[in-house]
């Protein structure tokens, strides 16, 4: 059904009432950019997140465990792929425009990715951690998201994160019960990335926080990095590891675990000046993106019937809106 | 050559060729030319590396070890560089992504034809997995078809394709190299056919597929000397076989 | 490139259902595409893939007369309330 609205205010009304945008409705500009940066940062997440785990993946100690990293990492391209793809049907950015963007290191991801992974343990611990923390989040978008195209393919995103995190504790587990060289290794991981992860959901939400009030996030940050600390700290706690957090306590009264303030400097400093790892790992990535134009420009050939997919003006429900 | 001799052998090159060349693939993660490439490319190792682990376990079946993923991987990734029976083909290692699809169309026409083979095998096991594979093979070609349909008909593509056929080709024999026993297996009743019985069909494929090129006018005889009846290594097979064991060699012994 | 849609269906008893879109370059890439991208875990054992603008998609409005056409809702409440009031007096 089409529908316009005269003001923001019938907008939001419309968003209070639990509506749903879809693609070609003729939403507020602002409501536009905000979904579309949102999802752009999910995507190039996904991506950097793929490329994190890319440096471990050919060193996976065994063959069928091989397999299932994988898969796994697979999944977090494939996300990527369905994110660009909804959200270039926002009409703000090509697909090709979104990672051309990322490769020249224009756009924003999750401040983790700029962090070297530097053994195997940190894989792990990523694939444990980070993906809990992602995981969190999505659920929280997924469960009141506004964005019609944007919730339906959480649905899916958040079914595989699932997949995800039963391997994830898995691989912890082996090397839970493993070897003193394997606790050492993955206590040392989780000395790197413990804060990291827990950063992810970033700083305190603002009171006037937009993405908030079109809902496109239905919870805020520290809600989220609340539920990540009760749910992991006991966890990686029953596991035999030590959370790296001098000043964490546990309350009797409230029975949750407080981990102290928490330094936001060093994710500034990621955030301003790019991560300690970031730009290799988008250099290779973007050597390769150049490195393989002919592939994409053959494909495109003789296509000219219907020009480019992305600026293909589509006419039905997944088509481009105009802005 | 005495026939479980032959037999091991004859799977053992087999599996080691499943496992490189889904090994190859698992580089493309990430950095393939399109995200949805990505996710073929991603698929397709995933199925090598499961054809290798079948493989694998039959050869451990073969010795009464029980197929854990300990037993797996010790046999997969532990053994001195000559105990291999991979050919050079898939130990190639390259960032072009022109050589790595004609390497994937090449291997996946043959591999297909090798499955045949033994589809009708005497080890019933063999034959099973055959099954599995095979459904998997006409996807694996189908994909690499449908890259090529399109690239061999835009002009600086089928440049590159054919330049890149021109570095691979010289490989392509090894691909067909029988290991020392493999009489053997076959009078067990291991394959249908010898793998050396491969090469002439494969090189029709592949004339069918690229064009009579002036990249595949020369045959290459001397592989099969350096190839040793694949007991001999090229030079990409350590640095990659060290890069497949960095984690298992920080703490041998320790389960991941 | 093209986009294309993607519909897949479950089993015998649920319809088509779109699950996103893709970019390639032919049909026979875009089913070959879409089978990774979209049917990794077998989620459906039927894929369509359909080039967008072979979709002939409807005006936004065109269906919105249809939503107030309350004789075709027959709600059934006159003979509801019948009954229950027969059911109260008996006899």
């Amino acid at each position: 059904m089409a529908r316009s609205w005269a003001t923001m205010e019938d907008f939001e009304a419309f968003l209070d009432d639990g509506g749903l945008v879809e693609a070609d409705d003729p939403m507020p500009d602002a409501y536009r950019q905000a979904v579309f940066a949102f999802i752009e940062m999910h995507a190039n997440s996904e991506l950097m997140g793929g490329l994190t785990e890319r440096d471990w993946i050919p060193k996976t100690p065994g063959l069928r465990h091989k397999m299932a990293v994988l898969a796994k990492t697979q999944d977090e391209i494939g996300h990527g792929h369905l994110l660009y793809m909804v959200a270039a049907d926002l009409g703000v950015k090509t697909r090709v425009e979104m990672l051309e963007d990322l490769f020249a290191g224009r756009s924003r991801f999750h401040n983790v990715f700029h962090y070297r992974a530097v053994t195997w343990g940190d894989q792990v611990a990523i694939a444990f951690l980070v993906d809990a923390a992602a995981l969190i989040s999505q659920q929280a978008v997924f469960k009141n998201c506004s964005y019609g195209p944007y919730k339906r393919i959480l649905r899916r995103i958040i079914a595989e994160e699932g997949f995800h995190m039963r391997l994830g504790e898995d691989r912890m587990l082996r090397i839970a019960e493993g070897t003193d060289r394997q606790r050492l290794m993955f206590q040392e991981s989780l000395n790197r990335w413990f804060w990291p992860a827990l950063q992810l959901f970033g700083p305190d939400s603002e009171s006037d926080d937009v993405l908030l009030r079109w809902h496109i996030k239905s919870e805020r940050n520290e809600v989220l990095r609340d539920r990540w600390v009760q749910r992991f700290v006991p966890m990686l706690q029953s596991y035999g590891f030590t959370i790296p957090a001098p000043d964490m306590r546990w309350d009797a009264v409230t029975h949750r675990w407080d981990v102290g303030p928490i330094d936001w400097e060093p994710l500034k400093r990621t955030l301003a000046q790019g991560g300690p790892d970031s730009s290799r790992r988008i250099r290779e990535a973007a050597g390769s993106w150049s490195r393989t134009a002919w592939v994409r420009a053959a494909l495109s050939a003789d296509l000219s019937d219907n020009g480019v997919a992305d600026n293909c003006a589509g006419n039905g429900s997944t088509s481009t809106g105009g802005s | 050559m005495s026939e479980p001799h032959g037999v091991r052998e004859y799977l053992l090159a087999f599996a080691d060729d499943e496992h490189l060349m889904g090994q190859q693939h698992t580089e493309w993660i990430g950095v393939a030319p399109f995200l949805e490439e990505d996710l073929a490319v991603s698929s397709i190792g995933q199925d090598e590396l499961g054809h290798a682990a079948l493989l694998y376990e039959l050869v451990l079946d073969l010795e009464g070890v029980e197929a854990t993923d300990l037993a797996l991987d010790a046999l997969a990734f532990d053994r001195p560089s000559h105990g291999y029976r991979c050919c050079h083909l898939v130990e190639y290692t390259t960032n072009d992504w022109a050589e790595a699809l004609v390497r994937h169309w090449i291997y996946d026409t043959f591999e297909a034809m090798r499955w045949q083979l033994v589809a009708g095998s005497s080890l019933p096991k063999l034959a099973s997995v055959a099954r599995k594979a095979l459904q998997e093979e006409a996807f694996h070609r189908r994909h690499a078809d449908a890259l090529l349909d399109k690239l061999l008909d835009a002009p600086e593509a089928r440049d590159r394709i054919l330049e890149a056929l021109g570095a691979v080709y010289p490989l392509v024999e090894g691909l067909c190299e029988p290991v020392e026993g493999e009489a053997a297996a076959m009078s067990a009743g291991m394959a249908a056919a010898s793998t050396a019985d491969l090469l002439e069909p494969l090189h029709q494929a592949i004339e069918a597929r690229f064009g009579r090129s002036d990249s595949i006018g020369s045959r290459t005889a001397s592989l099969q000397n350096r190839q040793n009846r694949r007991t001999t290594r090229s030079a990409d097979f350590d640095p990659l076989l060290q890069r497949m064991r960095e984690v298992l060699d920080y703490d041998p012994g320790a389960v991941w | 490139m093209r986009v294309y849609e993607v519909f897949v269906k479950k089993d015998g008893r649920n319809e088509f259902r779109h699950v996103g879109a893709l970019e390639a370059a032919t049909d026979e890439l875009a089913l070959v595409l879409a089978r990774e991208a979209y049917l990794r875990r077998a989620e459906g054992d039927r894929l369509w893939v359909v080039r967008r603008d072979h979709v002939v998609a409807a005006p936004g409005d065109f269906v919105d007369p249809n939503a107030d056409k309350p004789h075709r809702h027959h709600d059934g409440a006159a003979v509801a309330a019948r009954r229950m009031a027969a059911r109260q007096s008996p006899g």
